[in-house]
């Protein structure tokens, strides 16, 4: 039974051929591989373009995967990686009004209200608050992963990832009083 | 930020917890059945450990097949042009050079054993080709090429030999196996 063996051992099995193991994989982490490049992306289309490329990418280069990486992490590096490469194909240059997208322009995923606000508050972040929240607060990850992730210094993944999370909690209680949102990342510690 | 902008410690932790009830998105079933399809198009048509092992083999195929027909050319060139005695070493060595690179390659390529097969087919046809006379010096066939030609032909019968070695170890190296000895026939 497929379902019941560990990532690596699908890996090993999709590695030498065997596209059962690597649907497996597909069926096991593509809502997690959805999250990232929803987020990242903040555009259904996009995210959808950088899901089916990250997924692509990770059979070509199955072999080179490090068994002893986590497979989610290493997929989140894809889909972080691939998600940019969609956004700078088809947005050569990120302007305030890609980051401020009003909330009524909401995508159908978002069911609820609080739920929705919160989306919402996630896509004003600024790009590097943004990618330390959804990878740490959201997805779970360490900073220490995360900053494997985005090839950053941990360091600097803590300090986005608090940031931002104040931010949304400021966005969330309607106390953010910066005008046009902060797109540039000040001030981090490295 | 300074630090009397910091919400709360507990709107905080509350907020983490919203945030990684966000951790799974359920995909939905048209975006799931559009990755399905991209898949299976990308990705269906050769098993990937097959495609790697196939391209490892193509190259150095594709270096033997062509080493085989230019040997193939130089051989039919000297015999039509009515090489001396000196020149029967050269065939003789073709002779034997030829099936010698291609049991090397023989594990790689079916068309470079082809390839020099055909090479080894149509060297037989020199006596006949040129009155016989290398057939009664075939005997006393020396190793060593006394005519320019002779040479020649030895010259590229050493080349494909040598660039089906330089593939097989490239192969080797790339699938990290053990090299297998060379059977050079002499």
């Amino acid at each position: 039974m497929v379902a019941s063996s560990p990532d690596d051992a699908l890996v090993r099995r999709a590695a030498g051929g065997d596209r059962n193991a690597f649907d497996e994989i597909v069926r096991r982490h593509r809502d997690r591989v959805w999250a990232v490049t929803l987020r990242i992306c903040r555009n259904h289309e996009e995210a959808e373009d950088a899901l089916q490329e990250t997924f692509i990418a990770a059979y070509r280069s199955l072999g080179s995967f490090r068994g002893g990486a986590q497979l989610s992490t290493w997929l989140y590096r894809i889909a972080t990686n691939k998600s940019y490469d969609v956004i700078g194909r088809r947005r050569p240059t990120v302007t305030l009004e890609d980051v401020a997208e009003p909330a009524s322009q909401v995508d159908h995923y978002e069911q609820s209200s609080r739920r929705a606000a919160l989306e919402a508050a996630i896509r004003t972040l600024p790009d590097g608050f943004r990618e330390a929240c959804v990878l740490c607060d959201v997805m779970g990850l360490t900073p220490t992963e995360a900053a494997e992730v985005l090839g950053i210094p941990a360091g600097t993944v803590k300090s986005r990832a608090f940031r931002g999370r104040a931010l949304l909690a400021k966005s969330l209680q309607g106390e953010a009083r910066e005008p046009g949102g902060a797109h540039a990342v000040e001030g981090e510690t490295t | 930020m300074n630090d009397h902008e910091h919400p709360h410690p507990g709107s905080l932790d509350a907020l983490a917890r919203e945030l990684r009830a966000l951790a799974v998105e359920p995909v939905p079933a048209d975006v799931v059945a559009r990755l399905d399809a991209r898949l299976a198009a990308e990705l269906a048509t050769v098993p990937l450990a097959a495609r790697r092992r196939r391209r490892l083999r193509l190259v150095p195929a594709l270096g033997a097949a062509a080493a085989a027909a230019a040997c193939v050319g130089v051989v039919a060139f000297a015999i039509s042009s009515g090489g001396g005695g000196g020149d029967t070493a050269a065939v003789t060595a073709a002779r034997s050079e030829a099936p010698a690179a291609a049991a090397e390659s023989e594990s790689f390529s079916t068309s470079a054993a082809d390839a020099a097969t055909t090479a080894a087919a149509v060297v037989p046809a020199a006596p006949a080709a040129t009155g016989g006379q290398e057939s009664r010096n075939a005997g006393k066939a020396s190793p060593e090429p006394t005519s320019e030609l002779g040479r020649v032909v030895v010259a590229a019968t050493q080349s494909f030999e040598l660039r089906v070695r330089e593939n097989v170890a490239a192969a080797c190296a790339i699938e990290g196996t053990a090299c297998p000895a060379p059977a050079r026939v002499s």
